[in-house]
Parts: C-alpha cells; sequence; structure tokens
C-alpha cells in the first residue's frame, strides 16, 4: 500500500522499522515468499467462506434454508457447467505440482534447428 | 506500553495457567459499549469491543486468531519434537541449558523449524497489514473520530507534541507497522492485533477479562488507602481502566510515551464510560509530585524496555509512590539468558523475528531483585497478579 497521506493530525513520529522482510527461514526466499502467499491467501479464503455464512444465515429468514442448500441437485446443465469449471479451477491451482523444473535460470535455449 | 508481546516463550508456561482460570466463562456477561457523540460504530460493538468497520476485515482477524492457535498447537509443536530429536542426534540432553549460540548452531538450517516460524510471521504480518491498510483507507472517518474524543470525558487526554521520544521506544515492536509511536492508529490496530494475541496464546481478553482480573487481583496497601493510582507504559490503558472501576472514587492516571495509543485508549475509555486520565509521558520521568500514588503499576511493560531503562522506571516509582504504597509491575518471569532448547529457540526467535527488541535485556536481568534493591519491599507471600507471571507485590519503604 501507498505511503497514506492525512489530512488531520496524526501525533505519530517516525518509527524504527524492523527488518523482518529480510528474513529467510526456509534458505530460500522464494520458498518464504510462497509461504507468505499461502497464508495470506487463507485469509481471503476464509474471508469469503464466512461472508457466505453470513449470506446463508440471512437466506434463511428469507426461507432459504441449509438443509434445502445441502439438498439441492443440480440441473443436469449445471452439472456439466459445474465440472466444467471444477475442472478448470482444479488444473489452475495445480497444475504446477507436476511440474519437474530442471534447468538453471542462466541455461542457454536448447539447439534449434 | 502495555502486553506487548506475543508470546511465544513464557507464553507457554502463561497460557496454562491462565487458561485453566478462565475455562467455564465463556459465557461471561457483557457490557454494553456506550454510543457516544462522534463515535464511528457502524457496525455495533460486542460488549466492550466495537466491532470493526468491515465484515472482510473481521473474518480476516477471525482466521488469523485462528491460525495463530493452530500454528501454536501444531507446526510449533512439530517443530519441538525435531528439535528433541536434533538434541538427541547430537547426545544433547533435552533439559540440559544451552547458551543461544549452541541453539543457532543446531536449529539454524532445519527446514520444519524454519517452517514454523515463517508460517507464525507471515500471519502477524497479514494481522497487521489487513488492519493498517482498513483504518488507512479510512483514515479521516477515523482521525476525525479521535478529535472528537480528544477532549471529551469522562476522564482527560494530555498530549506532549514537545516531549523527545527516545529511540528504544521507536522499534516496531511484534513488527507492528510504525510501532506504538509511528502509525496514526497505532492504538486500533494494537487492540484488534493483540485480541488475535490472546485467544492464541493466552485466553480470551475482548472483554478486558485478562485485565480485570489482573487488576483485581493487585493488593491494595495495608491502610486501605486508595485515592490515586498511576498506569505507567499504559498503552491503551486496559489495566487503568480496569483499575478504576475497582477503585470508582480513586483518580487514575495512565501514561503511555506512544501518543497514538493513549489517543485511542482515552477514546475507548470515554466510550465505555470510564473516568481515567490519559497522558503522553515517559515511565521514568513522569512529571507526579513525590509520594502522589497509592498504587503504581504496570502492565507487561518491562520486557519492552533496555535495562537502563527499566531501572529508571522502578526509581521513578519509588519516587511517585507514597510511604506504604503497593508496586505492582506485571511481566514475565525473567532472570537468565540460558535455558532448555527449545525455550531458548522460541525466545530469540521472538526477541529477534518478532522484533522483541529489548526481551533478552529484560530476561538477562533478575527482575524482581532490581526493584528490591530500590527501595521496596517484596511481599513473596503474595501470588502472581496474573497467573504464570512473575509475582510482584512491592511496598514502599518508608
Amino acid at each position: 500500500m501507498a505511503e497514506t497521506k492525512f489530512n488531520r493530525p496524526t501525533f505519530a513520529v517516525k518509527a524504527i522499522p524492523s527488518d523482518v522482510n529480510n528474513a529467510s527461514f526456509l534458505g530460500n526466499p522464494v520458498l518464504d515468499n510462497l509461504v507468505s502467499v499461502v497464508v495470506a491467501l487463507g485469509t481471503e479464503v476464509w474471508a469469503t467462506k464466512r461472508r457466505m455464512k453470513v449470506m446463508e444465515s440471512l437466506l434463511v429468514k428469507k426461507g432459504i434454508t441449509p438443509d434445502m442448500i445441502e439438498k439441492y441437485v443440480p440441473s443436469a446443465d449445471e452439472a456439466a457447467a459445474w465440472e466444467k469449471d471444477r475442472n478448470r479451477f482444479i488444473e489452475m491451482t495445480f497444475n504446477a505440482l507436476g511440474n519437474e523444473g530442471y534447468l538453471s535460470a542462466s541455461a542457454p535455449f536448447p539447439k534449434r534447428g | 506500553m502495555i502486553g506487548r508481546r506475543s508470546l511465544f516463550t513464557a507464553a507457554g508456561a502463561a497460557s496454562a495457567a491462565v487458561s485453566s482460570f478462565f475455562a467455564g466463562r465463556a459465557a461471561e456477561a457483557k457490557e454494553k459499549i456506550k454510543k457516544v457523540a462522534g463515535d464511528v460504530e457502524f457496525r455495533g460493538a460486542d460488549g466492550r469491543m466495537e466491532r470493526l468497520g468491515s465484515l472482510d476485515l473481521e473474518s480476516q482477524m477471525d482466521f488469523t486468531a485462528g491460525f495463530r492457535e493452530f500454528n501454536n498447537k501444531n507446526i510449533s509443536r512439530a517443530a519441538g519434537m525435531r528439535f528433541q530429536q536434533l538434541l538427541k542426534e547430537k547426545g544433547m540432553d533435552p533439559k540440559a541449558p544451552v547458551t543461544f549460540e549452541q541453539m543457532h548452531a543446531l536449529a539454524e538450517n532445519d527446514q520444519l523449524i524454519g517452517m514454523s516460524a515463517k508460517t507464525w510471521l507471515a500471519n502477524q504480518q497479514v494481522t497487521w497489514k489487513s488492519l493498517q491498510d482498513y483504518f488507512h483507507a479510512n483514515a479521516d472517518m477515523y482521525l476525525a473520530e479521535m478529535e472528537a474524543a480528544d477532549k471529551d470525558g469522562p476522564g482527560s487526554l494530555t498530549l506532549d507534541a514537545s516531549i523527545e521520544i527516545p529511540d528504544y521506544a521507536k522499534h516496531e515492536i511484534h513488527i507492528q507497522p510504525g510501532g506504538y509511536v509511528g502509525d496514526p492508529f497505532a492504538g486500533h490496530m494494537y487492540h484488534y492485533g493483540t485480541n488475535s494475541f490472546y485467544i492464541g496464546a493466552i485466553g480470551h481478553n475482548e472483554q478486558d477479562q485478562i485485565h480485570k482480573l489482573t487488576a483485581n487481583n493487585i493488593p491494595m496497601p495495608a491502610d486501605g488507602k486508595v485515592k490515586r493510582i498511576l498506569e505507567v507504559g499504559c498503552g491503551l490503558g486496559q489495566m487503568g481502566c480496569a483499575l478504576k472501576e475497582r477503585f470508582p472514587d480513586a483518580e487514575v492516571w495512565s501514561t503511555d510515551i506512544g501518543a497514538p495509543m493513549v489517543r485511542y485508549g482515552h477514546m475507548r475509555a470515554r466510550d465505555l464510560g470510564i473516568g481515567v486520565n490519559f497522558a503522553q509521558g515517559l515511565a521514568e520521568k513522569t512529571g507526579f509530585p513525590d509520594g502522589h500514588f497509592d498504587m503504581t503499576v504496570s502492565y507487561i511493560m518491562h520486557h519492552e524496555l533496555p535495562q537502563p531503562a527499566t531501572r529508571a522506571v522502578i526509581e521513578e516509582a519509588y519516587r511517585v509512590t507514597r510511604s506504604g504504597g503497593v508496586y505492582y509491575p506485571v511481566d514475565f518471569n525473567s532472570g537468565g539468558n540460558v535455558g532448555p532448547a527449545y525455550g531458548m529457540f522460541r525466545r530469540w526467535w521472538d526477541h529477534r523475528w518478532n522484533n522483541e527488541v529489548w526481551s533478552r535485556e529484560y530476561h538477562g536481568l533478575n527482575f524482581t531483585a532490581e526493584i528490591a534493591q530500590r527501595g521496596f519491599t517484596l511481599n513473596d507471600k503474595t501470588p502472581a497478579a496474573l497467573p504464570g507471571f512473575g509475582a510482584r507485590h512491592f511496598v514502599r519503604n518508608a
């Protein structure tokens, strides 16, 4: 986030910053960064799930109960569309797990014809 | 400055004691925070705790509290077991004291131990960033709210723009952005951020349960006179508020070097209808007259101070507390930087990477003995006001 411009008195002074972002605990700063990403993603996913719980609670008050949601049977068209979307989601999210990199960053292009 | 610690070391011991104390108290009656002019509270309040300004932010804090608890119970436990395994491989006794240097040599390159540290810190950073981003994005509204409260009561607020803030107090303790002096919303962030710390490490404190417990356990002077109380390094002044509630006729002062902290503390006390006087100031130089207070307290402040400051604060407490008055600085047990290996790792890690800049100096002191050397008598029959922490019921000598 860019530095905030305040339009009112803040009574704050300059602090001495920590150097925590320079730390690497996993022997590779990229791995450290990935862990930060995963934790931040977890925070956002939970916020989304919790919002859905709020929505479900409100739906109950409008006559849509959790039981109705649990027992909902999608139509054939819906099922096909959802399956397609599920597969896209899985591929997007987990495809990298099967990748086995072996070229170093300085590796030249393979010989081209 | 209060509770400025995301407990890693002493918290383990403290946690069990306090958690058991609070067992079965989940249904504790909640007070209703007062709605006052200028108050920004559009999502209502949960007892003493105003709800955060957005559902997403509230949910993010819910996640970070849960993740911290999970991390402490699972990832950290696994790291601890790994640590024991490493000790065994080296033929070392897990209970034998080791130095920081020995501990580093053992754990430096272990991936599981590193993961435990990294995940905890990543969660801590998400906590602070989520809060800071929200309050900065809505800065004008929340600054206006504090401005409306600054001159309102009950209680009062005194800020001192001329005060020279020592460098030791400018660090980003707990890696909180801006620390306690450098962000206008330091108090807001600290309040909501430490809720997650309390849940993960000690027990629920959303209704100030832990501060009330501690305040109610601090002994009063033997003559029963409590006209004036001073809380130094007060942070949000939760302890000062709890003492004012216990002694409603007493004049209570809560001071802290961080202006954003006392501003927020005053605003919150006002909203709660608690008449505490907040003032920006140094604990080692309060400016109050000699022998002015019947009770002088602090709440988990001293481990955030370098040793010379701690000694100066004790001397100031001696000066401003009357003969026979009570001095009770709540803080961790202290007295040595050598201990069992995993505990030393956690302590080091908390010090270095959670930016508990002065905790090693604190733990290197025998804090209780330092006080006893400066004109106070320890009543060693009194149990710790906060279970698991140091028992330091001192009476000022005549």
